[in-house]
């Protein structure tokens, strides 16, 4: 794989490497004992490990000039191994976590395996890493493709991605050694977050470069969504991670912001996080892989368009919902409640154009497990987007808040949207760029799909039950007007659900490693390149 | 800029915009000779090259 890169390129990431070597060794001299320092030895093996890769291919004969007529998939590729990898890793940690609720003594009294350390680990690991490497992989795969250009260069989708893995791999052994902002979804602290924006900023050039080059007039609307997903990430990250470092050799930092300024910004920054991470890209997948494979074009096109500009005008109004009940002004919620409430206008338009795209081929659904993934995220889109609308009522938020309904929401559209879209798309891609007319196995594709679905609805209707159950509990009043039940009894209530929870979270578990089994198979057993070849002239050496 | 403003803003300004904006893409998106660029964008993602062209 390295062998492909220029020589031009091999040298450049040698002396990238060594650059990510001395700055792993500089952190690891000056943190000393602080978790810092874990870090920087992180930075340095992986910097001499990448040395030693390229180093050791580097005087190679240049690669063939036949590549540039091909599309650049190998990073691809990677990002969707490992993108499966953190998925079973951070789905382990989730059910570990669902099992605390049932077990608590499960932690087996380690600081670092606590509920507070392993949630991050769960979020940021299913969220970031198993969402975001999704995200990279298939957008490479996207803005290749609809462009039909290759990717501009063949080093920075190597810096995006490698850069990506370290800022998570600093994340969740960050967590475990008690490191975090505190801000959810943005736990990491300040250096890795500085780390992140570098990343960020090459991979919006990498797109802009390659979208420059494309073949075709129109960029699809794909590109738009995850540009979208891009720019506005950079935009919340930035504002959101503002911190002031206690000293530049610890990992120690405070906010920028404090009191309710700091519980807004928080939570401008955690919905729109749900809203441009976690639905923007993904709908760049849904508006590109669910037509591909259905062999239809889109049911409106146009209807995607004011989707997006509704989505993204909408989106980032709507963080107040989470401050219902708070110091936070009135006006600023009603803000929130009511934009929260538009937003279904285009999120249903989104899934409604998907469904539409799929009818006249509703035999393929049928036949077709990847497209069946395809179309349950569509579902579960439709369902979340209305069950988030309608919890930041504010009237209803004052039953769901706090409750394990917030929790069933979340994971009706993590599990039912995000994750099934996304092995809809892999399950696409990978055969295509393995050079192969199918997964290795269209059997576990079927099993992996029956355990995801089983595991989800197991999952959604246990908390849906149980949020309901404890918002009505606390506030159930007997005749001498005091509360009818304690805290104590709404967690013993819940003791069943949370079962229930276990065992949803341990079947869609085992879907997840059956599909990564078949995708690691599929992949080892590629049969060339893709057969599909980009149109735009490329550029001699 | 004090909270008074702040709130004069987002409900003047703030809601003018968003209706002006959206009103505009509404048109600008379904203006009816744009519904072939948009038909030929949508079926665009449905062939794909096997050869470079010439």
């Amino acid at each position: 794989m390295i062998a492909k890169l220029t020589r031009t390129e091999r040298h450049l990431g040698l002396l990238l490497s060594i650059c990510l070597a001395l700055l792993g060794l500089t952190m690891a001299a000056l943190g000393k004992h602080d978790p810092m320092a874990v870090h920087g030895f992180i930075a340095l093996a992986l910097g001499l490990t990448l040395v030693f890769a390229v180093g050791g291919v580097l005087e190679e004969p240049a690669p063939d000039p036949a590549r540039l007529q091909r599309y650049y998939d190998d990073p691809i590729k990677v990002g969707i191994v490992l993108a499966m990898v953190w998925g079973v890793f951070a789905m382990g940690v989730g059910l570990w976590v669902a099992a605390l609720m049932v077990w608590p003594e499960a932690t087996f009294g380690q600081p670092w395996s606590g509920y507070g350390r392993l949630r991050p680990v769960h979020t940021t690991g299913v969220i970031f890493a198993f969402g975001g490497n999704a995200l990279i992989a298939t957008s490479f795969h996207v803005m290749q493709r609809t462009c039909r250009a290759r990717l501009a260069d063949q080093l920075s989708p190597w810096f995006v991605l490698i850069g990506y893995n370290l800022f998570l791999v600093w994340a969740v052994t960050g967590y475990f050694m008690g490191v975090t902002q505190s801000k959810e979804y943005a736990e990491p602290e300040w250096y890795a977050d500085l780390w992140l924006v570098v990343v960020w900023l090459v991979y919006l050039v990498l797109y802009l470069r390659t979208l420059k080059r494309r073949a075709e007039p129109h960029i699809y609307v794909a590109n738009w969504y995850y540009l979208a997903f891009i720019v506005v990430v950079a935009m919340l990250h930035v504002v959101n991670a503002a911190a002031l470092p206690v000293s530049w050799v610890g990992a120690k930092s405070y906010s920028a912001f404090s009191g309710v300024q700091d519980a807004m910004v928080q939570w401008w920054y955690g919905h729109n996080a749900v809203a441009f991470f976690m639905t923007s890209g993904f709908l760049g997948m849904l508006y590109y892989y669910l037509p591909v494979r259905a062999q239809r074009p889109i049911f409106s096109y146009r209807l995607s368009i004011i989707s997006f500009w509704g989505i993204t005008f909408f989106y980032l109004w709507v963080g107040s919902h989470h401050l219902h009940y708070t110091a936070l002004p009135t006006w600023v919620q009603n803000l929130g409640m009511t934009f929260s409430v538009m937003l279904l206008v285009p999120s249903w338009a989104s899934a409604g154009n998907a469904l539409a795209t799929l009818n006249g081929a509703w035999h393929r659904v049928g036949d077709d497990a990847t497209l069946r993934f395809m179309f349950v995220a569509a579902v579960f889109y439709g369902l979340s987007t209305f069950e988030g609308s309608f919890l930041a009522i504010r009237p209803v938020n004052a039953l769901s808040h706090y409750t394990d309904w917030t929790v069933g929401h979340v994971h009706s559209g993590a599990l039912g949207w995000l994750a099934m879209v996304t092995f809809g798309a892999f399950y696409s891609v990978i055969p295509q760029i393995c050079g192969r007319t199918a997964m290795h196995s269209a059997r576990l594709v079927e099993w992996h799909f029956w355990l995801a679905l089983a595991g989800l609805l197991t999952y959604v209707f246990a908390l849906w039950n149980a949020g309901i159950t404890q918002g009505l509990m606390w506030r159930t009043y007997n005749a001498a007007g005091t509360l009818n039940y304690s805290f104590i009894d709404s967690m013993e209530a819940m003791r069943p659900y949370y079962i229930a929870r276990v065992i949803g979270g341990a079947l869609f578990l085992a879907g997840i490693c059956v599909g990564a089994v078949n995708i690691w198979l599929t992949v080892r057993g590629a049969r060339g390149a893709a057969a599909d070849v980009p149109l735009a002239p490329q550029a001699a050496e | 800029m004090s909270h008074d403003l702040a709130l004069f803003l987002a409900k003047t300004f703030g809601l003018f915009y968003l209706m002006g904006f959206f009103i505009l893409i509404v048109i600008h998106t379904y203006w009816p000779t744009r519904k072939a660029g948009a038909d030929r964008a949508a079926n665009s993602i449905l062939t794909s090259e096997d050869r470079p062209c010439p």
